[in-house]
């Protein structure tokens, strides 16, 4: 019923009371979408890339889109940047809302699922499904529709939506933005258990703004790479317990994209009110615990929609929705920050414009060994714990990372081996 | 067949993955009945399933259509007013349409009547093409489907 889009399933292997092993067996085939895209044109790679996701469509876009545009040496600026980066709040608001009210604030409730959460907290759960559906207007206003959006193309979008389209909706973002500050503070009450990881953080850094899609990739451990130096400094591995890659720094190990990662090393790049609520709440310094990551969802709503805003107030279409451009053999990668964090294209198109290689790193391979090293480190003091209880404590970890798997959806089998 | 201005409280909802082989069914059978209605019928709708919370709440009545496993030969169509059971969703990606009238209900908005168009698949696999029965069934659910919202339509006095 409804999608039917694979399995993932958690081991753990206990002996004696130690956890001797901890395998989240992951099915995922993005080759299937690299394999696709070659003797396609340029030109459609953006269509045929947002649907690897339903959720985060915005992200492979763009990223396929900055790619693309760097092979052919065409700059996209003015009002159709701040375009692009309206229509990626959209997805962020969308993603984030549904993400942290309907599916993570359960575990920290207690609830088994939104269902329940929905009974005992109407309030909060239809703040959470308004907030949402305005991101999803966001989308469908710059997009064309709120599910893989049509209008986004090389160079810029296939048309522009006009200046009263977009200010018709400014009220209700400001109003959402009230109304995400309030999510701010209740998400902030929530239990967090203590748990604080050694981690690496890994996110995009633009010298000013609060990072969507430019900027150079960064870390809290010294690594600071433009993203054509993205291959040199990351590598995905096959893991034999599992179809799915892992994305691993070559020198360092597994590391954390998305959400903490993003606000640890831009907290100082948010909007004015995003910042004052993330300091109101305890966010002032470094996030370690991950638990916390559904607070840092809520602040980057806060975020998404005060740039909403003022992208919408500043807005002027421009005489042309797209920058044109000729067809010449070329390389280009491009890295956006999807709400689940980095990810990554690289696209090589010969003198036609037909794609002879693609490469897409989606943020969940790369998350997916920090979140093995995560139960590694939080299973041992909870094995007293009954299989029920250690499912849902491994699940609502896992939860943390918002995890895309196979940019799709999933079933996870717990499998506890004490024997 | 015209079947704008037949129902129109009343929405059809195509739910399901177009590159999951038969999931496509559901996007399939809402694009046939756009070809045949024309552009700009909104009440045909192909959003994620946290769609339906808004959709239930207002509008009088909910077709979902959908694609599902049964012991029934692929390309099986019935219909239902049973919310058909799902299998428990870890992902934290999307809710499922159950979940969505679930909490549709639970906030007292599940005011629609919704009835289900189920068309049995075989194959599910990412990459997948649909199955040859299950294309040769997208025709006779749109027919269905066509003759469900005049019912309803009827039902409401419409």
């Amino acid at each position: 019923m409804a999608r039917v889009e694979g399995e993932g399933g958690l081991s753990l292997r206990i002996r004696d009371d130690r956890l001797e092993e901890v395998t989240l067996r992951i099915f995922e085939p993005p080759r299937f979408f690299e394999a696709l895209l070659r003797g396609r044109r340029l030109e459609e790679a953006p269509d045929i890339t947002a649907r690897i996701c339903g959720i985060c469509p915005v992200a492979y876009q763009i990223s396929s889109v900055t790619a693309m545009e760097k092979a052919l040496g065409i700059q996209v600026g003015g009002c159709l940047r701040e375009l692009r980066r309206l229509i990626y709040c959209g997805e962020w608001i969308e993603s984030h809302c549904l993400h942290l009210h309907l599916l993570h604030a359960p575990d920290f409730l207690g609830f088994d699922d939104s269902i329940q959460l929905a009974r005992k907290f109407p309030a909060e759960v239809e703040r959470g499904l308004r907030l949402k559906k305005l991101g999803n207007r966001l989308m469908a206003a710059v997009g064309g529709r709120e599910v893989h959006p049509i209008n986004m193309r090389v160079g810029g979008f296939y048309s522009l939506p006009s200046r009263s389209d977009l200010l018709a909706l400014r009220d209700d973002l400001r109003k959402g933005l009230d109304e995400s500050i309030e999510v701010v503070r209740w998400v902030s009450k929530l239990s967090f258990p203590d748990f604080e990881p050694e981690t690496e953080f890994v996110a995009m850094q633009h010298p000013t703004e609060y990072p969507l899609f430019e900027g150079a990739i960064v870390s809290n451990r010294g690594l600071s790479i433009p993203i054509e130096q993205y291959e040199e400094a990351f590598v995905e591995v096959q893991e034999e317990h599992s179809t799915s890659l892992h994305s691993k720094r070559r020198t360092t190990g597994c590391y954390q994209v998305g959400p903490v990662a993003r606000f640890n090393l831009n907290r100082d790049r948010l909007t004015p009110m995003a910042k004052q609520v993330a300091e109101e709440v305890g966010l002032g310094g470094q996030v370690l615990n991950p638990f916390k990551s559904i607070i840092v969802r809520a602040v980057e709503t806060v975020f998404a929609f005060e740039e909403a805003v003022r992208i919408i107030e500043a807005y002027e279409p421009s005489s042309e929705p797209f920058v044109p451009y000729l067809v010449h053999a070329g390389e280009g990668c491009g890295c956006s920050e999807a709400p689940r964090g980095i990810c990554y294209h690289k696209y090589r198109f010969d003198e036609n414009g037909i794609i002879q290689s693609a490469r897409i790193v989606p943020p969940t391979s790369q998350n997916l060994a920090r979140i093995e090293q995560d139960l590694r480190e939080y299973v041992p003091p909870r094995m007293h714990l009954t299989d029920e209880r250690l499912r849902w404590e491994c699940e609502q970890a896992i939860r943390n990372y918002d995890p895309c798997i196979s940019c799709s959806v999933h079933f996870l089998k717990l499998e506890v081996d004490r024997a | 067949l015209s079947p704008e201005g037949t129902a129109p409280d009343t929405v059809v909802f195509g739910v399901g993955d177009p590159c999951r082989g038969d999931d496509a069914v559901g996007p399939l059978v809402a694009g046939e009945l756009r070809r045949i209605a024309g552009p700009g019928a909104s009440w045909i709708r192909t959003e994620e399933p946290s769609g339906l919370i808004d959709a239930v709440a207002s509008h009088r009545a909910v077709i979902v259509v959908d694609a599902c496993t049964s012991r029934a030969p692929a390309g099986t169509i019935r219909i239902t007013d049973e919310i058909p059971q799902e299998r428990d969703l870890l992902s934290s990606h999307g809710i499922s349409v159950s979940s969505a009238l679930g909490i549709a209900s639970a906030l007292g908005k599940l005011n629609a009547r919704v009835r289900f168009v189920l068309v049995t698949g075989k194959s599910f696999g990412l990459g997948d093409e649909p199955s040859p029965e299950v294309l040769a069934a997208v025709p006779e659910a749109v027919v269905k489907i066509i003759a469900e919202r005049s019912v309803l339509a009827k039902h409401d006095g419409n």
